[in-house]
């Protein structure tokens, strides 16, 4: 069943994949094995749990779990869920506390996890084993340069190697800021799109669309005077990158001259802030030198950590999260990332330009949306079997907006899938 | 409102007319005649959904437009750039419970609970929540300077978007 889902002709130059991928639900069904038991996945970012006794609730691969920093300052994740009956154990989206308890029978838990209090524990008996009740601790946990994620696999190569070339590309956004500089501003957008989660992992780093699809954004950026300079092969920097292990990544210019908070003023930036952010780039130039700090403040970048996690590198550094709930229904948020100790006024513009263009009200993100619903849609139709993903194939070429990141999405996912019995080449 | 010259003078009756003749345009698509009723200064915002009270300077809003961006949103729609908006999704909004919460000589604070149905793909949403309304008085009647639409919903699930006026 698993194995011929996939078609990847490099000789050809083609690159195809079965519709069966994104609409059949023993597939599905699979995948939350296969692929989510055995991935690191994104739960949250420390500065979401700034002190002792913070916590967030969070979904990752459907488990319901908490994040949250103990009175020894470590941050964990925990099941959310009693130990004695299984009952959901935190209700409230987050905040600080001493202890959670169980509304069932009122076992309570410190925010270690550790059991510390259970009614009438004596009819336990003697030599109850109390610390085997403490909440069970997500398998593995790694905090990598202030973001954490979760693997339910315990023999999971760590993450930093599991990052592969997707390393470079996160690291391009974390030294945007020294060491703890980043923090997770307030609010979060929370929606659902009726798509196959993996029609998301295409779309959200695929440059092909985006002045087609996002055309009203451009043209919005047009009737305010600002110029956008050309796409692919005429904007500079341009290039779509399959970076190992299912992670991909974009990176073009033709946005980003409009003007980046990281360090560049562009027509799409008030005047006052060529000062702020001519500071911004002298600072950044002495942390990480002239070379890279170009490449920080004046490209911007879509990357993909497989399967579930998003960072969208443009005018101000925005997460992207989905929680796959069913193969046609796909869980989704995001929050934004900002400086701390920013000033209000580049904290506003910041928030002003994110409420433009991505999120669920946006002039950009909307059309997105609807997308994958119609393309979810289409492919109820049995008749087209087969969908392509040959851009740049043929021409050994990756600009941002061919489709290189997308081919090696599906190869990594049909590896994980067949249990490695189909491999298929790489970087191609 | 029949030539109120003071926020004084502004009834219970007066609010209530204004905002249901707003609702009609709005669900009949007559979105240029609706940008008339907005001060130059308008202020649209629809607060995230786990955050209520933010403030757009500082947090995360659905929303947050200036009359510049309210022209480019309603062209957007009119002209067919929105991809769900094209075809048209229906809407038919429900404006109750209006309460005039406050006076100055020539502005005023009202406050109403609204439900938007909204049929697209032959599903139907609801979009309910409050509206929280600067309405200033004007020789030209009543305008609204600032709009919030607080969504009671604790995410945009399963409506996904937010791509019509609410």
């Amino acid at each position: 069943m698993l194995d011929g889902l996939v078609r990847d002709d490099v000789e050809g130059g083609q690159f195809r994949v079965h519709r069966r991928v994104f609409v059949d639900q023993p597939i599905y069904d699979v995948e939350r094995d296969r692929v989510f038991n055995h991935s690191w996945l994104y739960v949250g970012h420390v500065s979401e749990v700034a002190n002792p006794g913070a916590y967030q609730i969070r979904k990752v691969a459907n488990r319901n779990v908490i994040l949250v920093r103990g009175e020894d300052r470590q941050v964990r994740v925990l099941l959310n869920q009693c130990t004695h009956r299984g009952t959901l154990l935190c209700r409230e989206q987050r905040g600080e506390t001493k202890f959670f308890r169980c509304p069932y029978h009122a076992w309570t838990f410190d925010v270690s996890g550790k059991l510390t209090a259970v009614p009438d524990e004596d009819s336990y008996g003697e030599g109850w084993d109390k610390g085997g009740f403490n909440l069970k601790e997500v398998p593995r946990t790694e905090n990598y340069r202030g973001f954490v994620f979760v693997s339910f696999d315990r023999e999971i190569a760590p993450f930093a190697d599991s990052l592969q070339g997707a390393r470079e590309y996160l690291d391009l956004v974390c030294d945007q800021q020294p060491e703890d500089g980043w923090e997770v501003l307030p609010g979060t957008h929370k929606y659902s799109i009726p798509a196959n989660w993996k029609l998301l992992v295409e779309n959200f780093v695929d440059n092909y669309h985006f002045a087609i699809l996002h055309n009203r954004y451009l043209q919005y950026m047009r009737s305010i005077g600002v110029s956008v300079g050309p796409q692919g092969a005429r904007s500079g920097i341009s290039r779509s990158a399959s970076l190992g292990n299912g992670h991909g990544a974009c990176e073009h210019q033709q946005l980003a001259s409009l003007g980046r908070l990281a360090g560049h003023w562009g027509g799409m930036l008030p005047e006052w802030t060529k000062e702020p952010l001519a500071e911004i780039r002298k600072k950044l130039e002495e942390r990480v030198g002239v070379e890279r700090a170009y490449r920080i403040a004046q490209t911007n970048r879509n990357l993909r950590i497989f399967p579930t996690f998003y960072l969208f590198d443009h005018i101000s550094p925005v997460i992207r999260v989905m929680n796959p709930v069913g193969v046609d229904c796909t869980e989704v948020q995001e929050w934004v990332l900002g400086p701390k100790g920013e000033s209000p006024e580049m904290r506003a513009l910041r928030m002003r330009n994110y409420n433009l263009q991505v999120g669920p009200g946006g002039f950009v993100s909307p059309d997105d949306i609807e997308v994958l619903a119609l393309t979810q849609e289409g492919l109820k139709n049995p008749e087209l079997e087969w969908l392509d993903d040959s851009r740049g194939m043929k021409l050994g070429r990756t600009l941002s907006n061919d489709e290189q990141q997308v081919r090696g999405l599906h190869r990594h996912w049909h590896e994980l899938m067949t249990l490695g019995r189909v491999t298929h080449p790489v970087n191609v | 409102m029949a030539n109120a010259k003071t926020a004084g003078e502004v009834t219970q009756h007066d609010v209530e007319q204004f905002l249901y003749e707003e609702a009609a345009l709005l669900d009949g698509w007559k979105l240029n005649e609706w940008l008339g009723l907005l001060t130059e200064d308008i202020e649209y915002v629809v607060p995230a959904t786990n955050l209520p009270g933010g403030s757009p300077a500082t947090a995360l809003y659905i929303v947050a437009d200036d009359m510049v961006r309210l022209r480019s949103r309603t062209t957007q729609l009119l002209e067919g750039q929105v991809l769900v908006e094209n075809p048209r999704s229906r809407t038919r909004r429900l404006v109750s419970n209006v309460r005039i919460l406050g006076r100055t000589d020539t502005t005023l604070e009202i406050t109403a609970n609204f439900a938007v149905y909204r049929a697209k793909h032959e599903q139907v949403h609801v979009f309910m929540g409050r509206y929280d309304h600067e309405l200033v008085v004007t020789d030209g009647g009543l305008k609204i300077r600032r709009r919030t639409c607080t969504l009671d919903l604790e995410a945009l699930r399963p409506h996904s978007a937010m791509t019509f006026i609410l």
